[in-house]
């Protein structure tokens, strides 16, 4: 039977420990103020419980031994609102490859580390493209378009980013010259791949301006601005393959190797581990008092505070915040309401621009997953010219190109997604053969575009799936629009001349799938948006300190908060800044409560 | 102690088997190279005949189809590449000599081809009864005895055993998927299974729990997370597969799947895959094609700790390093090196127990 234990108010109490709790965590209690984090998952070591047995393939990518348990809870998609949406059921090596956050570290347990700022024009598409282009450019594109600027210029993010960037512990260089920086990142590069290098010397010969592609796994050994050591990457594979390998070195940048430790050094912190928040509770001034959770024996706690930091996985922060009656819920019929509202994602819609580099080598696991690659932003954002074009924004290169080709062994990947009747007997069997020691590769530019928040999509509460303790999970309404398949259309054949200059052959183009043809489109990767921060109420859940509009004490960041996606893959680098506005938001808050301006 | 001492004792035991096994091996070694010999001397014997009746004789030649066929028969019974023909000479009584003596040394050796062939067939089979009772990993939880068989049969169609180098069933793959199905992945155990059960792709309106939707559910790719939207577990998933693929090979081949032609193998395969079967137990046959053809080639390249890759053959095939990440059984090379190298370095592979364990 279980009891209702009372916990101890504290000052901060954070919903998950993830990425962006880890922030509030590390800097709210440094600051002297006690924080609580409670977690769905345990408390992994790098050294003790990842050394010994991360180099599994099975394990980590079929069988996912160190992910969110789906018998818990999990997201249930579909294409429209007039479809019953199928619950994502199980793990699989090529497609389902979120991991929906577990374990304290959050989703940063599992990923490439590709970084990168977001540039200026992001937080500006809206006016910009209207002031450039003309009032009715985007509406022309997508209707239904449905997002503000950004309430902060990227100027204003720019300490942000630089704390978050130290506290991360980000390798790269500032020579990009479409996203100006004030600081140089806090390490140097990884070392650079031949592909890498010979992309480099193409689409500079091209008049682009390669740069080499930033990383979250460190290239030094690195010491935080909280004084936590980090040790450098021993590139030793492992690291990529559906962003799936954890890290045994805690190279791979990861909160409960960046900021929790600072946090646990302060004496202010505790964790509840194993927990699972339901409920947020409010009291007649609308003003969260606690949040209640189920400990590993199923009892109920309750846990009061006086700020409370929503840091859950991706879409729990918009449901967990309905079944707790905060916010105005998005209504698709009359496009009215804000929570659930601007669901997007960033990911390839197709089509991809591939080719054969005549360089050798292993391709068996060594490196790590982001390293060693070069990006262009050339092709992004509104870097060219948009007039008589049919898009906004443009090409993200994902970690670059010549990423070190073992980031993760690629068995697994690559048959799971070849079952086919071509694929039986001697013949297919014989592609297998020396398979990881070649002569020649393959170089692939994929488009991660651009999508538009639109107001047929969001998130809601299934009414149909319930999780571990009968609580209905996020259900979410998305597919790609025109603005995506549009810019992949325009811009892949680009990559041709790049490919061609880089002395690839076999050269190839695959046209994009039309929007409702059978996608990749059936798994979440870097969602954004639902519980969006922005100026306008009406639109947005969070102010621009990642404070609740409608409930003063309640503060969050994430991807989910974001006003609009960006061709960036990892959120988590735009989202990083936010966490510290919001922990700057929280400071403010405890000094003096309020709605702030 | 009395454990100890239990120990000792079957070490004992097993050494001594180990060195009957090394004796019987040694022994089956000395008869074949004795036997290797007297084939050699007879041959040799033969052709200095041969040659003789030839310098005796001015007269035609005829090649002796016999001989040609011994040939055969000696080379495929011990991997001779040769099987020359030999020249006799045509002459009566030389000839009805000579060839009496020339068969009855071939009918003398056949025989004894034919004794030693089963007594190294004999001793092969007491080797792997001898090595399958020393290794007490391989046997099966769950997979019964029919579905040993065709799981194996399946395997070996999608990962032959051919010239290119050892498939399937060398690699122990059907361990491998009896042990996934005897656990978690066979419970299903990391799956969210709860109800309502409706298949992607259907088509609209569909009515579930009193909500009707006009647009069905969604098409999703084969691999997707939300492609398995069964109310079984896996287990019971590959039980009612592959029931319902012997019964159609049956219909549709006439003859359970481990006695169709390699041809028939991979139509009936190819079936799955097209949905050709109608009726399948409840089940969309491309799914369990897709789920067959996973687990069949995670048993020849996932780690040996879970059963299949045994020997890491797959990893030896595909020229995968494994753990091995440069120095495991110093070679000298680092990371650093291999991955931004521009020419391959084949490396011994080394499994996740060595890695753990610390060394080769």
């Amino acid at each position: 039977m279980s009891t209702v234990i009372n916990e101890k108010p504290a000052d901060v109490v954070l919903l998950g420990l993830g990425v962006m709790s880890g922030t509030i965590a590390a800097e709210l209690s440094t600051a002297g103020h006690t924080v609580v984090g409670i977690e769905k998952g345990p408390y992994y070591q790098f050294d003790v419980d990842f050394a010994p047995v991360k180099y599994d393939e099975w394990g980590i990518l079929y069988m996912r031994k160190f992910d969110h348990p789906l018998p818990l809870s999990t997201y249930s998609m579909r294409h429209d609102s007039t479809q019953f949406a199928l619950p994502v059921r199980r793990y699989t090596p090529t497609e389902q490859i979120i991991s929906l956050g577990h374990a304290v570290g959050g989703m940063a347990q599992h990923y490439a580390g590709a970084m990168g700022r977001a540039g200026p024009w992001t937080y500006e598409m809206l006016s910009e493209t209207r002031s450039k282009y003309g009032p009715s450019f985007i509406t022309d594109i997508e209707p239904h378009a449905d997002f503000e600027d950004w309430p902060m210029s990227y100027d204003d993010y720019i300490p942000y980013y630089e704390a978050w960037e130290q506290s991360w512990g980000i390798s790269g260089t500032d020579e990009n010259p479409f996203i100006p920086m004030a600081a140089e990142f806090p390490l140097p590069p990884h070392p650079f791949t031949p592909i890498g290098s010979a992309m480099q010397k193409a689409s500079e010969a091209l008049g682009y301006h390669p740069v080499p592609a930033p990383s979250a796994l460190a290239s030094r050994p690195y010491v935080n601005q909280y004084g936590v050591s980090v040790n450098e990457c021993v590139y030793d594979g492992y690291c990529g393959s559906a962003c799936n390998y954890v890290c045994e070195t805690g190279a791979k940048a990861n909160a409960a190797f960046r900021t929790i430790p600072a946090a646990m050094k302060s004496g202010n912190f505790t964790m509840a581990l194993n927990s699972y928040v339901f409920r947020l509770d409010t009291d007649s001034s609308g003003k969260v008092v606690d949040v209640r959770y189920y400990d590993a024996m199923g009892n109920v706690h309750v846990q009061p505070g006086t700020v409370f930091f929503n840091g859950m996985w991706g879409f729990n922060i918009v449901s967990s915040m309905l079944l707790s009656g905060i916010g105005s819920p998005y209504k698709p019929a009359t496009a009215t309401g804000s929570l659930g509202r601007g669901v997007t994602e960033a990911n390839v819609v197709g089509p991809t621009a591939t080719g054969i580099i005549p360089i050798g080598g292993n391709t068996y696991p060594s490196g790590n997953a982001s390293g060693g690659g070069y990006i262009f932003h050339d092709l992004s954002d509104d870097n060219f010219d948009h007039t008589g074009l049919n898009f906004i924004g443009g090409l993200g290169m994902v970690e670059g190109i010549g990423t070190y080709a073992g980031g993760g062994p690629g068995n697994l990947s690559t048959y799971a997604a070849q079952a086919a009747p071509t694929n039986i007997g001697s013949a297919y069997k014989a592609t297998w053969k020396d398979r990881y020691l070649v002569t020649s590769q393959p170089v692939s530019f994929l488009n991660y575009t651009n999508q538009l928040p639109v107001t047929d999509y969001y998130s809601d509460l299934d009414p149909h799936y319930t999780d571990a303790y009968g609580d209905p999970f996020a259900r979410i309404t998305l597919d790609y629009g025109a603005n995506e398949f549009n810019t992949a259309n325009y811009l892949i054949p680009k990559m041709q001349p790049v490919l061609q200059k880089m002395g690839c052959t076999n050269i190839t183009v695959t046209p994009a799938a039309p929007p409702g043809s059978v996608h990749v489109m059936s798994w979440q990767a870097h969602t954004r948006g639902g519980a969006r921060i922005g100026s306008d109420q009406s639109t947005s859940v969070f102010n621009k300190y990642q404070q609740c509009w409608t409930c003063e004490n309640l503060f969050a960041a994430g991807e989910i908060t974001d006003m609009t996606g960006t061709n960036l893959t990892a959120g988590t680098h735009q989202a990083g800044p936010g966490s510290y506005v919001a922990a700057e938001g929280i400071r403010m808050y405890l000094e003096n409560p309020g709605l702030l301006a | 102690m009395e454990e100890e001492k239990r120990v000792e004792a079957m070490r004992e035991a097993m050494d001594a088997q180990q060195a009957a096994l090394a004796a019987q091996t040694r022994a089956a070694q000395a008869s074949t190279d004795a036997y290797l010999a007297a084939q050699q001397e007879a041959k040799e014997a033969s052709k200095e005949r041969s040659e003789t009746a030839a310098s005796e004789s001015r007269r035609g030649f005829l090649k002796m189809g016999g001989m040609v066929l011994v040939g055969a028969a000696v080379g495929v019974a011990l991997g001779s590449a040769e099987s020359s023909a030999v020249a006799v000479p045509v002459a009566s009584g030389v000839i009805t000599s000579l060839k009496n003596q020339y068969n009855s040394v071939v009918i003398a050796a056949n025989g004894q081809i034919t004794s030693l062939q089963s007594q190294i067939s004999s001793l092969n089979g007491q080797i792997a009864d001898l090595q399958a009772s020393l290794d007490t990993t391989r046997g099966f939880i769950t997979l019964s005895v029919t579905e040993q068989s065709l799981v194996e049969a399946i395997g070996e169609a999608l990962i032959p055993s051919d010239s290119s180098g050892p498939g399937f069933q060398e690699a122990g793959g059907v361990y491998f998927i009896d042990r996934q199905l005897a656990t978690d992945y066979g419970k299903s155990a990391d799956m969210y299974m709860r109800g309502p059960f409706v298949m992607p792709n259907t088509a609209g309106p569909i009515t579930v729990d009193g909500v009707t939707y006009a647009g069905g559910t969604m098409p999703v790719t084969i691999v997707s997370g939300m492609q398995y939207q069964y109310r079984m577990e896996l287990r019971e998933f590959w039980r009612y597969g592959l029931q319902a693929f012997e019964t159609y090979c049956n219909s549709a081949y006439g003859g359970n799947f481990e006695t169709l032609t390699p041809l028939d193998r991979i139509k009936a395969l190819t079936d799955l895959y097209n949905n050709t079967p109608t009726s399948f137990n409840g089940i969309i046959p491309v799914d369990f094609f897709n789920e067959v053809f996973t687990l069949v080639w995670s048993g020849f390249l996932m780690d040996p700790l879970y059963g299949g890759n045994k020997g890491m053959v797959g990893w030896t095939y595909t020229g995968f390093n494994g753990v091995n990440t440069g120095d495991f059984y110093g070679e000298g090379q680092t990371d650093q090196q291999l991955m931004v190298a521009t020419t391959a370095t084949r490396l011994q592979p080394a499994s996740l127990a060595q890695y753990q364990k610390g060394s080769p």
